[in-house]
């Protein structure tokens, strides 16, 4: 018999309690079964040809974009454990331009994951202000709160930004985040804030960039042989071939809006995805068989980086 | 035309499995930790469960026909790339300790340390440990010998005391 021990016990407990309190989805509770089997086949089908459409087109794409800027973009940087680009300069913040009375605002940088980095300090002004200028790198949020009558409006000279924010109130507001701006162009960015004369406000801005330091990944498993070194890159990308083992299992981070997406590029197996700049992920793959290439699919400008590994002897 | 015979079987189907769904949906939800793919695996249950319909309603423990069905659907099939997010490292390290205390800390551990396990192994915890087979009723569950259960519950155990520093 196979000690378990009290406390592997409870923890294992405590995991399948939180399973079973799961509901099945109504689909299961009112089985079907001859509509079941028509759906499922159609969307096997809708789901194998989006698959080979999008790998097809992320390809082209990726062709298209290294062919349209040879001398005025950087390659993505598949070279496994090369140096990130260095941080870019930001103009620096200057004080802020007026000091309004302590109001009880929210704690800022709530929100904001790690990975970002704050662009403009948090800024406290009544009535409509001009934040100091900044480089975009990326695409730029704001955190923000607002006591008074009316709403924030967050606007750039060349009209690339224009937003509504959310109305203030009477008291201060929860810090929302912003929808995102961008990608906005390598030059200065000033965002002016145009609120009523009376509304008092305080900001903050960050931005996903693209050249930022990625996380560090997670450790792997003890034993684990590494098939894809960790390999950083931007936007749309092919990983170095491998032959997968059996129990395959990688782990990524991106940065920037939308999802990431891992296709095995005979279009055989399907993707893992995730919320770019907002945490890592990873994913699974139980197979032993012929070489194969995974495809990253991200947006264009989004920055990733991903390991493959498998751990002998876990399957 | 549908009448009310043709619909004798789709009902005593529904009357023999409605009982088993959610039992093997935790179970694939175990194996697969995946809500989707869960859902996938049982309903390839129910549809297989529903092809042989007509010798299963003859058996006396169809739920076993079905258990059987569910675990070797979750294990044996290619499974595809799943996504699994981490924690909002930042958001975690910002925000103190949570309501939940270091209860909440124990069981992101604990998630993350199940996911380390292949389906197999989940597959063996979940039917030693949760339902209490015997290891000779998991190997039949599963489709393998005895011994190879045995590997894969001592794999299991070893990797998850790694991962959670259980030594």
């Amino acid at each position: 018999m196979i000690d378990i021990g009290p406390r592997l016990d409870s923890r294992l407990r405590d995991k399948f309690d939180r399973i079973e309190a799961e509901t099945p989805p109504p689909s299961l509770m009112s089985f079907d079964p001859h509509a079941t089997r028509g759906s499922h086949r159609l969307l096997n089908l809708i789901a194998g040809v989006a698959a080979i459409a999008v790998v097809a087109g992320g390809a082209a794409a990726f062709a298209l974009e290294l062919s349209g800027h040879p001398h005025t973009r950087r390659a993505p940087s598949l070279a496994s454990g090369g140096a990130l680009p260095s941080m870019p300069i930001y103009s620096p913040a200057p004080p802020p331009p007026h000091v309004i009375a302590p109001v009880p605002m929210p704690v800022y940088g709530t929100g904001f994951p790690r990975s970002w980095y704050t662009v403009i300090p948090v800024t406290k002004h009544t009535g409509s202000g001009v934040l100091p200028a900044f480089i975009p790198e990326g695409w730029v949020y704001v955190q923000y709160a607002c006591v008074g009558a009316g709403h924030l409006q967050i606007v750039t000279s060349d009209g690339t930004v224009n937003e509504n924010l959310k109305p203030c109130t009477g008291h201060p507001v929860d810090a929302g985040i912003s929808l995102a701006y961008g990608p906005l162009s390598r030059s200065p960015v000033a965002l002016k804030v145009v609120a009523g004369p009376s509304v008092r406000w305080e900001i903050v801005v960050a931005e996903t960039a693209p050249p930022l330091t990625l996380p560090t990944l997670p450790a792997l498993p003890a034993g684990a042989k590494v098939l894809v070194p960790l390999t950083f890159g931007e936007g749309i990308a092919a990983l170095p071939s491998f032959t997968p083992r059996g129990f395959n299992a990688m782990e990524w981070w991106c940065s920037g809006p939308g999802g990431m997406q891992v296709f095995v590029s005979n279009g055989n197996s399907s993707m893992g995805s995730s919320d770019c700049g907002v945490g890592g992920g990873g994913g699974t793959d139980d197979y032993a068989g012929k070489r194969e290439t995974l495809v990253v699919d991200v947006n264009p400008a989004n920055r990733w980086e991903i390991i493959v590994y498998w751990v002998p002897g876990s399957s | 035309m549908a009448t009310a015979g043709d619909d004798a079987p789709e009902r005593a189907f529904e009357a023999a499995v409605t009982s088993d769904v959610r039992r093997l949906y935790s179970l694939a939800l175990s194996i697969l930790d995946d809500t989707g793919e869960a859902e996938d695996a049982v309903q390839e249950t129910l549809l297989k469960a529903w092809r042989a319909w007509d010798s299963l309603s003859q058996m006396d423990r169809p739920a076993a026909w079905l258990t059987r069905v569910c675990v070797n659907h979750c294990i044996s099939r290619r499974r595809m790339l799943r996504a699994r997010g981490w924690p909002m490292l930042g958001l975690i390290d910002r925000a103190g300790p949570p309501s939940g205390g270091s209860r909440d800390a124990e069981r992101i551990d604990m998630d993350r340390a199940y996911r380390r396990l292949s389906n197999k192994q989940r597959a063996a915890i979940t039917l030693k440990y949760r339902h209490g087979y015997s290891v000779d009723e998991c190997a039949v569950f599963m489709g393998c010998r005895p011994g190879t259960v045995r590997t894969h519950l001592e794999r299991a155990l070893t990797t998850l005391r790694k991962e959670l520093r259980d030594d």
